[in-house]
Order: C-alpha cells, then sequence, then structure tokens
C-alpha cells in the first residue's frame, strides 16, 4: 500500500534535520536519500527544499556555506546546528506522541487507552 | 553546463525578485538541476527523460515566491548587518565582475548591501554626497591565483596552476552588491567590466553605465534627464522615461521601450529594436551590420523619416511627411530596417 506523499510532506522540516543529522549535505544529494529511503514515495521538489531550507535556516536551527567548486554553480551546503539537534529531538518525541495516540484512535494492537 | 538545464532554471526563477538572497538559491538549485541532469544521461536515461525529470522538480515556484514576498516588507525595513546606510544624490561605482543591483528605497537613504563573504572584495565610502563603490581589482579569483602560484614548486606544477587559475577566473561574477537609492538621486555613474547591472524604478537626473560584456537590464517604471548607456558586448534592455538617452554597443542586441524625446542609439554588429511611445521627438539610428526595428505609436500616421541601407531589406509601415512632430532617421550597411 502506497503512503500518502502529502502525509509525508506534512514532516519535511523534520526530515530534513534528520538528513543533516547525518553530516552536512546539499540539496540534491538530500533530494536522492531522500528518494531513496522513501522507495521514491516522497519526492521534495526544489520549491518545498529551499523553502524549508530558508524556514530552517531563519529560526538557527541549520546554517549554510558555499561549496568549493571552481567551475560553474557551486553547491550550498547545509549544517545542522545546537539548536536543530533540540528541535530535531522535539520533533520525535512529537512523532512518537502523534503515533500512539493515532494507533490507540485507530484500535490498534498493543495500544490501549 | 547544460544550456537547456540552465535556461529552465531561469524561467522558474524569472517572477522572484532578483535581490542576493534569491541569486544565491538560483545557484544552488542550478547546481542540483545540473547534478541531476548529469547523473540520469550517465546512468542511460535520455536527456529528454532528465529534462522532464527536472521540470518536474522544479515545479511549485510559486510556493517559493509567496513564502518570500510575505516576509519581504518586514526585511526591508530593517536594514541587516551588513548593509549600510548613507545619505548623498551622488553613487559612482566601479565594478570588474560582481553584479550590481540599483533598488528602490522607501526611507530615503542609500543602502548598499554587500553579501558577507565578499565584504572584503569592496570598498564603500562617501565621498563628499558620492557613494563611491570599487570592487578590488580581480579580488576573489586573484586572490585564489596568487596563491595557487605561492604554492608551486617547480615548472612541472605550472600546466596544472594555469589550469586552476583558468577555472577560478572561471567562477568570477558570483559576487553581488544591492544599491537602494532614494527617489531624488542626482547622478549615477556605474562602470563595470563583466558584471550586469539591473536597475528597478529609478528617479535619477543622470545615469551613465560603462560595461565591456555584462548586461543592462531596466525594469519597472524609470525615469529622468539624461541617460547615457555604452556597452561593448553587453546585451541592454531598458525601460522608461527620459528626455535625452543615449546608447551605444559594438556587438550587443539593445531593446528599448518608453518615452525619450531624443534619442541616438548606434552598434556595429548588435541588433537595435525600439518600442518609441514619443507622439514627437528625434529618434537617430546607425548600425553597420545590426537589425533596426522600430515601433511608434498606432497614434503616429506620419512621420518625418530617413531610412538608408546599402543591402538590407526596408520595411515601412508609416507614412512620411516633411516637418512631422516625429522625426526618425536609421542608417545601416547591411542590416534590415522596418518601422511600423
Amino acid at each position: 500500500m502506497a503512503v500518502s506523499a502529502d502525509w509525508l510532506r506534512g514532516y519535511t522540516d523534520a526530515i530534513l534535520l534528520r538528513e543533516l543529522q547525518e553530516g552536512d549535505s546539499y540539496g540534491y544529494e538530500i533530494q536522492k536519500h531522500v528518494s531513496a529511503l522513501s522507495k521514491g514515495t516522497l519526492q521534495l521538489k526544489e520549491a518545498t527544499l529551499y523553502t524549508a531550507f530558508r524556514r530552517l535556516e531563519q529560526a538557527g536551527y541549520i546554517s549554510s556555506y558555499w561549496g568549493d567548486e571552481m567551475q560553474g554553480a557551486r553547491r550550498r551546503y547545509y549544517h545542522l546546528t545546537p539548536q536543530g539537534e533540540e528541535k530535531l529531538r522535539e520533533e520525535k518525541a512529537q512523532w512518537r506522541e502523534t503515533r500512539k495516540t493515532l494507533s490507540i484512535l485507530l484500535g490498534e494492537d498493543g495500544y490501549e487507552v | 553546463m547544460n544550456a537547456t538545464v540552465e535556461k529552465l532554471v531561469r524561467i522558474a526563477f524569472q517572477d522572484l525578485r532578483e535581490d542576493p538572497e534569491v541569486l544565491e538559491i538560483r545557484e544552488a538549485v542550478m547546481r542540483d538541476c545540473q547534478e541531476r541532469f548529469e547523473e540520469m544521461t550517465g546512468n542511460g536515461y535520455t536527456e529528454d527523460e532528465a529534462i522532464a525529470a527536472i521540470v518536474e522538480s522544479l515545479q511549485g515556484m510559486e510556493e517559493m515566491m509567496q513564502s518570500f514576498q510575505s516576509t519581504e516588507k518586514t526585511e526591508e525595513k530593517t536594514p541587516s548587518r551588513d548593509e549600510q546606510i548613507f545619505q548623498g544624490k551622488k553613487i559612482c561605482a566601479s565594478l570588474f565582475s560582481s553584479d550590481i543591483h540599483l533598488l528602490p528605497s522607501e526611507d530615503g537613504y542609500m543602502h548598499v548591501h554587500v553579501q558577507e563573504e565578499h565584504r572584503d572584495d569592496f570598498q564603500v565610502e562617501m565621498d563628499g554626497d558620492c557613494l563611491r563603490i570599487q570592487e578590488k581589482e580581480q579580488s576573489h579569483a586573484g586572490r585564489e591565483i596568487r596563491s595557487m602560484l605561492s604554492q608551486m614548486q617547480s615548472f612541472s606544477d605550472l600546466r596544472r596552476i594555469v589550469n586552476q587559475a583558468l577555472q577560478a577566473v572561471s567562477s568570477l561574477g558570483k559576487q553581488c552588491i544591492t544599491v537602494r537609492i532614494p527617489q531624488d538621486m542626482e547622478t549615477v555613474e556605474i562602470r563595470t567590466m563583466a558584471g550586469d547591472l539591473e536597475v528597478r524604478q529609478v528617479d535619477c537626473r543622470q545615469m551613465q553605465v560603462h560595461t565591456t560584456s555584462g548586461d543592462v537590464r531596466f525594469t519597472g517604471k524609470n525615469r529622468g534627464t539624461l541617460l547615457r548607456l555604452q556597452t561593448v558586448s553587453g546585451d541592454m534592455d531598458v525601460r522608461g522615461l527620459w528626455q535625452e538617452a543615449s546608447v551605444s554597443t559594438v556587438s550587443g542586441d539593445c531593446q528599448m521601450e518608453g518615452n525619450m524625446q531624443k534619442l541616438n542609439m548606434t552598434s556595429v554588429s548588435g541588433d537595435l529594436s525600439i518600442d518609441w511611445h514619443s507622439v514627437e521627438g528625434r529618434l537617430l539610428c546607425k548600425t553597420t551590420s545590426g537589425d533596426i526595428d522600430i515601433h511608434t505609436p498606432a497614434s503616429v500616421n506620419v512621420v518625418d523619416m530617413l531610412f538608408h541601407t546599402v543591402s538590407g531589406d526596408c520595411t515601412v509601415h508609416k507614412h512620411r511627411q516633411e516637418n512631422a512632430p516625429c522625426h526618425i532617421e536609421a542608417r545601416t550597411v547591411s542590416g534590415d530596417l522596418k518601422i511600423d
């Protein structure tokens, strides 16, 4: 059964923070990795990606710097800040809570009120 | 860089205001798309399939535009930490490879914005009531080349150093300077070598621009008394209202649109295209091989015109009448002439 891409897209910020927890990265590398991990379900478009980068950078969760490519356009690398680490912990805790509540509401085995 | 990919990215960003932040994102997106294209074509996909994937990935830029523009006003009211404010009536900028943008300021000050990472490349100072902006020659690439040469151990390294130096030079033009200027500017003088100039909604009594290969673009409602533009190979796309304007280029194409009582245009091989809104005035155009295309208002039926071409075609859709208020003179050697 296919997972809803729209539903996943609601978690773009958290997904990007998690990607950067693995190390500094740039737009296309993250797009590829997210697509591979989600088995092609979540294809982040450039607009979604860079709007999220901008939002996260303005909030202080990530910082950015230019790569030192000598030819053509340069890569913009993104880096997770300590505030970003903290935000990711919060997002994960919130996700666990959401999953638990939803599982109870949907009557999943192993979850009780 | 694949030209189609570059064009697609430029189109995707064309409705976004071109400030340093947007230009930076455009560059990063350009890199992403280029990498996607190279990887897909390297993995057996056709160029058409790679382009289709890029088009898909670039959809939804309006979403980005909305999120940018919703914060635009508050951002403009608060000068950033790297923005300097000056009071004055004159700007003199002399740039090497950097692009420069002149944008309107609502608070009556000239603001100069230089990207933090390139701050050392510029000298910005107030000289009397003149704001002087100077780019240190070959600043960015020059430093890299000097550093490479200092590391050279033997002449066998020379080839590698020269290649790296050429790559460094090809990375020129990444810097960008933004000047927000007040409504009542007296004089603006700008010289650039490879940098492009963008002017938006500027009201300036006298404006003089000289570029070597940089393109010149005026958007919005620009106005003034005197405009002088010169390029060697840079293209010009200029809109506005001036009492007197003169434009010259060697090989750049030039597109003018607006109301100019007196307009002089010359080119060697560049094409000249004029959408002249004036119902009276004097327009002189001269090229060697470039075409001349003149469009006048529909209400102007008679024109005092003189067209001359040696080997080009001549198409005239207006009536000629001596001493008509609209005087147009166009001369070319091998270019085509057209007036409607």
